[in-house]
């Protein structure tokens, strides 16, 4: 029982440590998809502004 | 689609009736980890089972599912959610059905590992498929409902498995999935949409899915054997030691394929390490936990492994109630306090359980095990929520299975450092007077318990 007392305060402080404290959102696919085929992000805005 | 669906589901609903077949199909999995362990004594009458046989049923069922959850999940991106959760179902389901119908022991066995691909395969897509359905800031409450469904699989499992065992036999703990996953099936293909990660194309990476599978056969056999066969004895030592080889070399093979089953690059975000490492903590204490207080209620208090599941109860009912509630929590605040919390919490409960002696009855215990449940609840969905939020939709398959798989090995690597503390401090010291039979329970305990105890020897999400 001690161990698994001592894993799990030492959970605490990784999660105080690691986790965002903040409310994250992942990246949209969108960016994803950029990101994979090498176009940079800039690159499609410009593109989706000129129409 | 006919009228009638269409006008039953619509794009406003869509969302909600994904989020329950996917609940129906948890449900199932959830049952089977607690639903059979209770049935082991009537299926080594009925079919003349040895110890080790019996074992095997359970282990079976826990080996296969947990080495192949990343795999189940990264074949979901790449192939479609829906289409490996209904191939993983329909699996799952048929294998119940070989259960049920199963003569002998070596076909229990069979099935039994065959449910556990069938489990693996669907698992991750339940998350990947919640994660996209529902926009990030709605994934929080999605998700407790999720984790919320499952604790309560877990917490009547042992009550379903003990009154069907009692009242019907055996064979209906695995026939009462047919219609659960018929359910699952039919609801997934009206409701759920396709999803699948379109920045890969259909390239499998069977090197890296060989090496990971292999790694983790090794390393799972030997945590749950290694009480068994001793730690220090030949085959234990090489599994260790060929796991550890064949994780290294699935490394070196994922960093130089175009297509890698297992992106590295996940773990460059801080929040993903953060939940992933949570996942293996909490599930490595509380599962130790369990199955150390299983024992103890069963062996020392006396209670039969239906009784003792019962008063597991609190627990899993306090995880049932409140992790809705955190869902919704973490969706308005971030999930790190919550988290923090919970975990403060789950820190507390335990340390109470440290302070059993030798009068402690179960009532001394129970503000334990409430806590306990609030603690775990507050983490856990919290927990899945920031892993999943913390990488883009397209990846949701491989994070949601390598979260899993993170789970799985952190509850086996629980159970298998108390069993084996139990065994060494129970072989040390020599029984005081008046504790004769709880001491030589302990002993029998540390090597392998007549009956297994009734907690799940998977976690709940």
């Amino acid at each position: 029982m001690w161990l698994s007392t001592a894993v799990a305060a030492t959970g605490v402080v990784i999660a105080f440590t690691l986790i965002e404290s903040r409310k994250e959102h992942a990246p949209p696919v969108e960016e994803e998809l950029a990101e994979s085929a090498g176009t940079p992000l800039a690159e499609i805005a410009t593109v989706q502004a000129d129409g | 689609m006919t009228r009638h669906q269409a006008r039953l589901i619509t794009d406003a609903n869509r969302k909600w009736w994904t989020l329950g077949a996917m609940c129906f199909a948890l449900f199932m999995i959830m049952l089977d980890n607690t639903v059979v362990n209770v049935a082991l004594p009537s299926i080594q009458r009925d079919l003349h089972a040895s110890i080790s046989s019996l074992e095997w049923t359970i282990n079976g069922y826990t080996l296969s599912f947990a080495v192949l959850l990343a795999t189940g999940g990264r074949l979901g991106d790449i192939f479609g959610r829906r289409r490996m959760f209904i191939g993983g179902v329909v699996l799952f389901t048929l294998a119940s059905a070989t259960a049920g119908f199963a003569p002998d022991t070596l076909s229990l066995v069979i099935s039994r590992v065959v449910q556990g691909i069938g489990a693996a395969f669907m698992m991750p897509g339940t998350l990947s498929i919640i994660t996209d359905a529902f926009p990030a800031e709605e994934r929080g409450k999605a998700i407790g409902t999720w984790a919320g469904v499952s604790a309560l699989a877990l917490a009547i499992g042992p009550l379903l498995g003990g009154f069907l065992t009692e009242n019907v036999g055996w064979q209906a703990i695995f026939f009462i999935n047919l219609p659960v996953g018929i359910g699952a099936v039919l609801a997934a293909l009206f409701a759920v949409r396709e999803s699948r990660d379109e920045t890969v194309g259909h390239e499998v990476d069977y090197a890296g899915v060989a090496l990971l599978t292999t790694g983790l056969t090794a390393l799972v056999l030997a945590l749950v054997e290694g009480n068994s066969w001793g730690w220090g004895s030949p085959g234990i030592v090489s599994l260790v030691a060929g796991s550890v080889i064949l994780f290294a070399a699935f490394v070196a093979v994922e960093k130089n394929v175009r297509a890698p089953m297992v992106e590295f690059g996940l773990f460059a975000n801080r929040t993903f390490i953060g939940a992933v490492s949570v996942a293996f903590i909490v599930t490595f204490a509380m599962l130790g936990m369990f199955f150390f207080l299983a024992l103890y209620m069963q062996n020392i208090l006396g209670y039969s492994p239906l009784e003792a599941g019962v008063r597991f109860l609190p627990t899993t009912l306090m995880v049932m109630t409140v992790a809705p509630i955190a869902g919704r929590l973490s969706d308005r605040i971030g999930p790190r306090w919550p988290i923090v919390a919970g975990l403060s919490l789950t820190t507390t409960s335990l340390f109470m359980f440290t302070q059993i002696g030798d009068g402690t009855t179960y009532t001394d215990l129970l503000p334990a095990f409430i806590l306990m449940g609030i603690g775990v609840a507050l983490t856990m969905s919290p927990m899945s929520t920031a892993a999943m939020n913390s990488v883009s939709t397209a990846k949701a398959g491989i994070a949601s299975g390598v979260l899993s798989m993170f789970r799985m090995v952190g509850g086996t690597f629980g159970v298998a450092a108390i069993g084996a503390i139990f065994q060494s401090e129970a072989g040390r010291f020599s029984p005081p007077v008046g504790t004769r039979s709880s001491t030589h329970s302990a002993t029998r305990c540390g090597s392998r318990p007549q009956s297994p105890p009734p907690v799940s020897s998977s976690p709940s999400p």
